[in-house]
């Protein structure tokens, strides 16, 4: 196979190699789908142990300067002005037509704000940045830390042998720390609904921490198919599928992280456009959706309603292990979701039987 | 007569004169990843050579599976229902996928042996 030579690589390239990776390309980078084991087992390792995931394509950016949770709480709906320290938020960055530009992690820092954004959007991200922020503020790339997850109910015992204060954060909240001489930032979260936590740490030290890690019987390396099944399980959406330019927060079923107050006051980019269509209801709206065949509607997918009218669309899916049974997310029109919960969906010219269902398909296990 | 041939899309065709079982070759399967579903065709369907059969749901993707040559599906191998894995743990043995009529036995020797198959693959 003949990789495009744009193609980037993490740090930890070959360290996944080793330990027997089969790669996929994934927003630019060669990042691994899955372990000798298969996706399957790592998927069911992360809910019942502890798994690594090797994040280290998606964007770290610094954002340093006083002024930046002020100059950045104009470009997200969320309070960032109200952060405290260490204090994480999920957040989206909107156009003026409340069009999902970007969702992100932001984290108030000592010095600045730090966020977490998408691999794919990471240059589009810092071009708005530097747009929109005044000169009091400097945005930069993080280039030189890898960024590595390990997600599941013994992740807090496997990492507490090297950071043994790591219980007393809890989620959405971070501390500064050290690993073997250098300086790492640890918070408590992730993609999967799993206790579990994000770890940023110098290229230098990463692949010796992994080593040290995966010789814990608990804890083992699982990729991209296991991540992707994970949060499809835990509801979350992935930017590029589930949520784009063209869908709002309020369509996305992510109305709690608008902040009311800024809402009120107009003070972020899209915020008219979001108080109106609140107030108008939304057109569609993203909903889970159970099926009684093992088939898999995937991006694209059709949904009727029991008329055969089309009402909506699959963005995500997949065959949940943890559940035994196919899973998918979409969006269908508002109207149609509040009448009925029994739908169509269309796989390859055939159509199944479907129903909404709530959504996390498995509930979340954060340590709030 | 009892012979293996290949497809160049990694379909495997186990030929016993009247009759043959066709499956996805240990390469595809490698490819694929973990199998999670196999919608299987129905009983008496025939089939041409090249058309669509099945489908191999992994969890990287959906593949159809297209008949190495024309015939009639005789059978199809229902404990992939259950255990759809065996496509990943055995698959060109037990994870047969369906047994077909062979129409026309000039077809079989268009495909490839496992020799060719192998320089195949090393070469795709």
């Amino acid at each position: 196979m003949n990789q495009k030579e744009t193609t980037q690589k993490t740090t930890l390239f070959d360290l996944h190699a080793v330990y027997g990776a089969r790669f996929i390309e994934f927003a630019g980078y060669l990042v691994p789908l899955a372990y000798g084991t298969g996706t399957i087992k790592e998927t069911i390792v992360s809910r019942q142990s502890a798994s690594i995931f090797d994040v280290s394509h998606m964007g770290q950016i610094n954002i340093m300067g006083d002024s930046a949770s002020l100059e950045l709480d104009r470009l997200v709906p969320s309070n960032i002005g109200l952060l405290k320290l260490n204090k994480s938020c999920y957040s989206v960055l909107l156009n003026e037509n409340g069009g999902i530009l970007d969702d992100l992690i932001i984290t108030k820092r000592s010095d600045g704000i730090s966020l977490v954004v998408n691999a794919s959007q990471k240059n589009k991200i810092l071009n708005i940045l530097n747009d929109q922020l005044s000169s009091k503020v400097i945005s930069k790339v993080i280039e030189n830390n890898s960024l590595i997850s390990i997600q599941g109910p013994k992740s807090k015992e496997v990492l507490e042998k090297y950071f043994k204060e790591i219980d007393k954060i809890k989620f959405m909240h971070g501390y500064e720390t050290e690993y073997d001489g250098v300086n790492v930032y640890i918070s408590r979260s992730g993609y999967t609904g799993e206790d579990g936590f994000e770890i940023s740490i110098p290229n230098i030290k990463v692949e010796n921490f992994i080593e040290s890690l995966i010789e814990n019987s608990n804890v083992n390396l699982a990729g991209f198919g296991a991540r992707d099944v994970l949060r499809i399980e835990a509801g979350l959406c992935l930017y590029g599928q589930d949520i784009n330019t063209n869908i709002s927060p309020i369509e996305a079923g992510l109305n709690w992280l608008i902040s009311k107050n800024k809402l009120n006051d107009l003070s972020f980019v899209g915020s008219e456009f979001l108080k109106n269509q609140i107030e108008l209801g939304p057109k569609m709206c993203r909903v889970g959706i159970e099926l009684d065949s093992k088939v898999i509607p995937r991006n694209g997918s059709k949904i009727f309603n029991l008329n055969n009218k089309k009402v909506g669309f699959v963005t995500s899916g997949c065959f949940s292990p943890n559940l035994s049974r196919s899973i998918c997310m979409g969006y269908i029109s508002a109207s149609e979701a509040l009448d009925q919960e029994k739908f169509l969906v269309e796989v390859r010219n055939k159509i199944f039987d479907s129903k909404i269902v709530k959504m996390p398909f498995i509930p979340h296990k954060y340590k709030k | 007569m009892k012979e293996i041939k290949y497809t160049k899309d990694h379909e495997w065709i186990k030929i016993d004169d009247e009759y043959a079982y066709v499956g996805i070759t240990d390469f595809a399967q490698k490819q694929l990843g973990d199998v999670v579903f196999i919608q299987l065709p129905e009983i008496g369907t025939d089939c041409t050579i090249g058309e669509e059969v099945a489908v191999i749901e992994s969890v990287k993707a959906a593949s159809e599976i297209y008949a190495p040559i024309s015939g009639q599906v005789l059978e199809v191998n229902e404990s992939l229902n259950d255990s759809p894995d065996i496509i990943n743990s055995d698959a060109e043995n037990n994870g047969w996928i369906w047994k077909m009529s062979v129409k026309d036995s000039g077809q079989i020797s268009d495909l490839m042996d496992k020799s060719a198959y192998s320089n195949f693959i090393i070469e795709d």
